[in-house]
């Protein structure tokens, strides 16, 4: 009886240990993530270059439709890059049909992109 | 023989399909690039690099295309990977013709645009950007931008606190600097 109890409390204390560690590694993960997002973020937003909210949320996408792609996500990444591009447009009040393919609207965007680059930052020469 | 007819027919009729090329400089700086090329079915040869009207850095042969600050281009050609790009805009960015290497330890062939969309216009892709930015004086930044796979995006960085990124899309090609 007593050994049987000293084996429960060994197998028990080892399935927290596992537990508890699992736990930990996907908080890690998860914190990881969170922060590599908010970093290329503030990259976009503590730059030289001057963006508006709308360009910011774009160009974070993007970076994120990389990230997926190199988590082995290929339909994710176009599936961001579209709905980026999209999303991107349409709040710009830019037509772009249902019909359209994929890179002609990720062309669009990435045009209105530059665009607004070029209206809110003066060249430097 | 009917059928070898449809075949011959179709394959005949298909348009290739078009591969466009886009670039853009989101930079406050002047872009100097040129496009490498290569085949679709693997390998590194033939190889293929653009020529512009712009000179290397501090020298005098004229190699590269060129993109002001904040601007864009896009090449395009309804017979495949544009070689032959039809009204590319600003004028800067036109590639005025292609060198080509048939192997690794063969020389350099000048091959107008022409040419090169014949020759090789449905059989290759795009697989290398090299560049360098000026400030309009001194060269700030310079490297490559070669995706190993070129299936799969590239974001790198690129140098003062700039990002090179590639983006492939349904066959087109993105190139971002920002």
């Amino acid at each position: 009886m007593k050994i049987n109890f000293s084996v429960n409390s060994i197998l028990m204390i080892f399935l927290s240990v596992i537990l508890f560690s699992c736990n930990t590694e996907e908080e890690t993960t998860g914190v990881t993530e969170g922060k590599s997002s908010v970093t290329f973020r503030e990259r976009l937003v503590t730059s030289e270059k001057i963006r508006t909210e709308d360009m910011i949320v774009f160009r974070t996408k993007l970076h994120e439709a990389i990230k997926e792609s190199q988590a082995g996500n290929k339909q994710k990444y176009e599936e961001i890059l579209i709905e980026a591009a999209s999303e991107y447009l349409n709040f710009n009040n830019v037509a772009h049909e249902k019909t359209e393919s994929s890179s002609s609207i990720f062309g669009k965007a990435l045009a209105l992109y530059t665009d607004k680059m070029n209206e809110l930052n003066s060249p430097k020469n | 023989m009917k059928k070898f007819i449809i075949l011959f027919t179709t394959l005949f009729f298909v348009p290739a399909s078009s591969s466009d090329l886009y670039v853009y400089n989101n930079s406050s700086y002047h872009l100097f690039y040129m496009l490498g090329v290569k085949p679709i079915s693997g390998g590194t040869h033939p190889f293929l690099y653009s020529r512009g009207n712009y000179p290397e850095p501090y020298g005098t042969n004229l190699y590269f295309a060129y993109l002001a600050p904040t601007d864009n281009t896009v090449y395009s050609n309804s017979g495949g990977f544009p070689f032959d790009a039809t009204s590319v805009s600003p004028v800067s960015a036109q590639i005025t013709h292609w060198v080509r290497q048939l192997t690794p330890s063969s020389s350099w062939v000048n091959t107008t645009n022409s040419l090169a969309q014949t020759l090789f216009g449905t059989t290759h892709r795009f697989c290398a950007f090299k560049f360098y930015i000026t400030d309009g004086e001194d060269v700030i930044t310079s490297g490559d931008i070669d995706p190993i796979d070129l299936d799969e995006p590239l974001e790198q960085d690129i140098g003062d606190d700039m990002l090179g990124t590639y983006f492939p899309l349904d066959g087109d090609v993105f190139i971002l600097i920002d």
